[in-house]
């Protein structure tokens, strides 16, 4: 193809607030000096499939929002080969909130469907037999509503190997590609003015916790670790993100005697985010449970050269162990989080080396680097050069005879070792196939 | 003659019982005139997916064939070696993998209750229920292994037993008076136990082999008022000697797969204590008749072992019985069972 690849671009773009509009902003501005990209919102996907590009980038994610953007790739009539970045391996919010809170429950159950076979049709009869099924707290890997989205992606581009795996096993044949969150460089404030205009303590070392707060975060665990420590051995801690003043966050503060020791910033906004980054020796940014997503707040802090402590869970593992330390959910969480809390705190030598790690691993995913790797991927899917996939039915089935993808003895709920297992051995066969020359990130 | 693939995984650098067996059932299969090799695969167990790509590796290698000629019988010993295809399979089963059966909620697994382990059980439990079901049939070392797999995975097998490495040189002398111990000194293997029990019963305690647990033992020992003595690795003919020497044989692991040691020790007429929870040793000790069985409690064992080594026509009689014991225990009853179930005459 001589002449510039043309590119529909789907997605939410600002001003709509979210992480994926964001995202999506900042990879076409670093798409168009490579490609011909012209956005289009979800809404307008139909239009953009209509338009005679050479080919479909749509990110999607787990919220109504993509709603057009998944009815556009499973239109039967679409000639548009699509590239699609699946941002969350569940997509059950996403119907569930466009359909079921429509009112448009068949169209809900259809999904389930088609998304689920014979499983999705018997959880559709239980409902509509008056079954009472929590919709919204369905375990997600069990229903994750995207095996539709999958099968329709000419390419599928996912952000780490568990949601490659996950894709894999869910549609062995897929052709998936792995690429990374792009990390963008950020403003930089001299951290005692960054400090001085949060608030912040001077004279000691700062931790901070950013992005959108939730359970997951684990707040509540930091906390218990901060108060664990004697008080010469503890950092200060910054918590981005709103906190209403009922939440039992700030009774476990005060229970804790940790009034000294711990600000709530309520919702930063992009400037105090890289503010709250600037005065910080590290982050702490947990989660548990996960269903596979990648953490922009976690990529953006590493970025900025932040040491940091994560979960040992879902996508975290995946970051490198030279910057991030991963603490394990459960019993030792505690103790290994407070551990490692006052090391990092404590030992600037090593709070530096890890941070320089953090950001060199930031500056390899500069968003002109990922979208040079999105070209490739757009290119190969218009002109449809399809990987190998000969191998993937044998590895199907083999992975099968051991269990992968089917129900067992203690009805676990958890699919993370099914799809780590599929991510792994896609990985190592990957080595068998003609590559794709997309850039390593590593 | 058949072609037989014998089948192990293996831990790179680490050699044990497991090892010497399989190489030991190939050396038997030649000796017996077939054509028998040792196929072995690297196990890792960590990070938890490494568990099953050992297993996917197995099961992807094609052994139906060597260089254009049909391999009649592959014998698989160790998880996850029994996932390799085969239409003629026989398992003779050495162990699974415990730390998600019976060692699991102790302090031999790292696998916990949540979710994700949960789930890495669920899928190691599939794989041998794959692996394993596929069998013609499944032999196990002991009937320890034997109930361990019916136990947790519903699936019957029967106890094949073998005789220990150097069956056919043990030998019996006059007892020099101390209790003897041998084998890996990993924590599992208890030998704590014995060093307690020596200082309990005032005997002196000779400990064969090295380990990682070496170090916390050696000082244990140092603060012991009995007599105990490090003896390292020692060569085979050291080890019949320590056997021929010594008045007892003291043999405390937790839940022990099979136990050469015991039948080392009755191959050398010698009287073996062990613990009530020791697993394979059990099914040769009886206690009173060929050894003595106690709690697993140093003042148990001391006591135990102690009469023993007082009572030289007890000693005699013990281990003559033990020894009676090992008849009908050959590698040529083990070879023919094994080829019987594969079909091969």
């Amino acid at each position: 193809m001589s002449r510039r690849l043309s590119v529909g671009f789907v997605s939410p773009f600002p001003p709509v607030r979210s992480g994926i509009a964001d995202f999506s902003a900042e990879l076409l501005q670093a798409l168009l000096p490579l490609v011909d990209a012209v956005p289009y919102s979800p809404e307008e996907a139909a239009r953009a499939s209509a338009s005679g590009h050479d080919v479909l980038l749509v990110h999607i994610g787990n919220d109504p929002v993509h709603r057009g953007s998944y009815e556009m790739l499973t239109d039967d009539e679409r000639v548009t080969p699509a590239v699609v970045t699946l941002h969350d391996y569940s997509l059950h919010h996403l119907f569930a909130a466009a359909y079921l809170d429509a009112g448009r429950e068949d169209a809900y159950g259809r999904e389930l469907v088609r998304n689920h076979g014979e499983k999705g049709r018997q959880l559709w009869e239980r409902m509509r037999g008056g079954a009472r099924i929590p919709v919204w707290d369905l375990d997600p890997w069990s229903y994750p509503m995207s095996t539709e989205v999958i099968r329709r992606a000419e390419i599928l581009v996912a952000h780490s190997r568990l949601v490659a795996g996950s894709a894999l096993r869910a549609c062995p044949d897929t052709d998936v590609v792995e690429l990374p969150l792009h990390v963008v460089p950020a403003p930089r404030t001299p951290r005692e003015a960054a400090r001085r205009a949060l608030g912040l303590p001077l004279d000691r070392p700062v931790a901070v916790t950013l992005g959108l707060l939730t359970p997951a975060k684990r707040v509540g665990k930091v906390l218990e670790a901060l108060g664990s420590l004697p008080p010469g051995r503890r950092p200060f801690l910054f918590v981005g993100g709103t906190v209403p003043d009922d939440d039992p966050l700030r009774a476990a503060v005060r229970q804790l005697r940790l009034e000294r020791d711990v600000a709530f910033g309520g919702y930063l906004s992009e400037e105090d985010f890289w503010r709250a980054a600037s005065g910080a020796d590290l982050a702490v940014n947990l989660r548990y449970p996960t269903v596979g997503e990648t953490s922009g707040a976690v990529c953006r802090l590493a970025g900025f050269g932040l040491p940091l402590i994560v979960s040992d869970a879902g996508w975290f593992r995946e970051l490198p162990d030279a910057f991030a330390t991963k603490v394990p959910v459960g019993a030792r969480e505690v103790e290994a989080l407070a551990a490692e809390l006052s090391n990092l705190a404590f030992d600037p030598s090593r709070a530096q080396r890890r941070g320089e790690a953090a950001a060199e691993w930031g500056a390899r995913r500069r968003p002109d680097h990922v979208a040079a790797a999105y070209t490739i991927v757009l290119t190969e899917a218009a002109e449809r050069r399809g990987r190998p996939r000969a191998l993937s039915g044998r590895l199907g089935v083999e992975l099968s005879s051991l269990g992968v993808g089917r129900p067992g003895t203690f009805h676990s709920t958890s699919r993370e070792p099914d799809a780590a297992l599929v991510a792994e051995v896609s990985t190592r066969l990957a080595g068998l196939l003609p590559l794709r020359p997309v850039p390593s990130f590593d | 003659m058949a072609r037989v693939l014998v089948c192990s995984a293996q831990v790179p650098f680490a050699s044990g019982g497991a090892e010497r067996l399989a190489a030991g059932l190939v050396r038997e299969l030649k000796e017996e005139g077939h054509e028998a090799e040792l196929v072995q695969l690297p196990f890792k167990w960590y990070p938890r997916p490494e568990i099953l790509l050992s297993a996917m590796a197995w099961r992807l290698l094609d052994v139906t064939e060597a260089d254009g000629k049909q391999v009649d019988l592959v014998i698989p010993m160790k998880f996850p070696s029994y996932l390799v295809r085969h239409s003629n399979k026989v398992v003779w089963l050495i162990h699974q993998f415990r730390q998600v059966y019976d060692r699991f909620g102790t302090s031999q697994s790292d696998f916990t209750a949540s979710p994700e382990d949960t789930r890495w059980r669920e899928l190691i439990l599939e794989t041998d229920r794959t692996g394993l079901t596929e069998a013609r049939k499944i032999f196990t070392i002991s009937k320890n292994t034997a109930e361990r797999l019916r136990r947790f995975n519903g699936i019957p097998g029967e106890a094949l037993y073998h005789p220990p490495p150097l069956a056919g040189r043990y030998r019996c002398g006059e007892s020099a008076g101390y209790a003897l111990t041998v084998g890996r000194l990993d924590p599992w293997k208890r030998v704590d136990l014995a060093i307690a029990a020596a200082a309990s019963g005032k005997f002196s305690l000779v400990i064969a082999g090295t380990g990682p647990d070496e170090e916390r033992l050696k000082r244990l020992a140092g603060k012991s008022a009995a007599e105990i003595s490090f003896r390292g690795a020692v060569s085979d003919e050291e080890l019949l000697e320590l056997y021929a020497a010594a008045g007892a044989v003291l043999f405390t692991p937790a839940d022990e797969d099979y136990g050469y040691i015991a039948l080392e020790a009755f191959l050398s007429k010698k009287p073996v204590v062990t613990c009530s929870d020791s697993g394979g040793p059990l099914e040769f000790v009886t206690d009173g008749e060929t050894g003595r069985v106690t709690s697993p409690d140093g003042t148990a064992l001391g006591e135990a072992t102690a009469k023993i080594l007082s009572d030289r026509p007890l000693a005699r009689r013990l281990g003559e019985a033990g020894f009676e014991r090992m008849r009908g225990i050959s590698w040529s009853a083990a070879v023919k069972a094994l080829l019987l179930a594969g079909g091969i005459a």
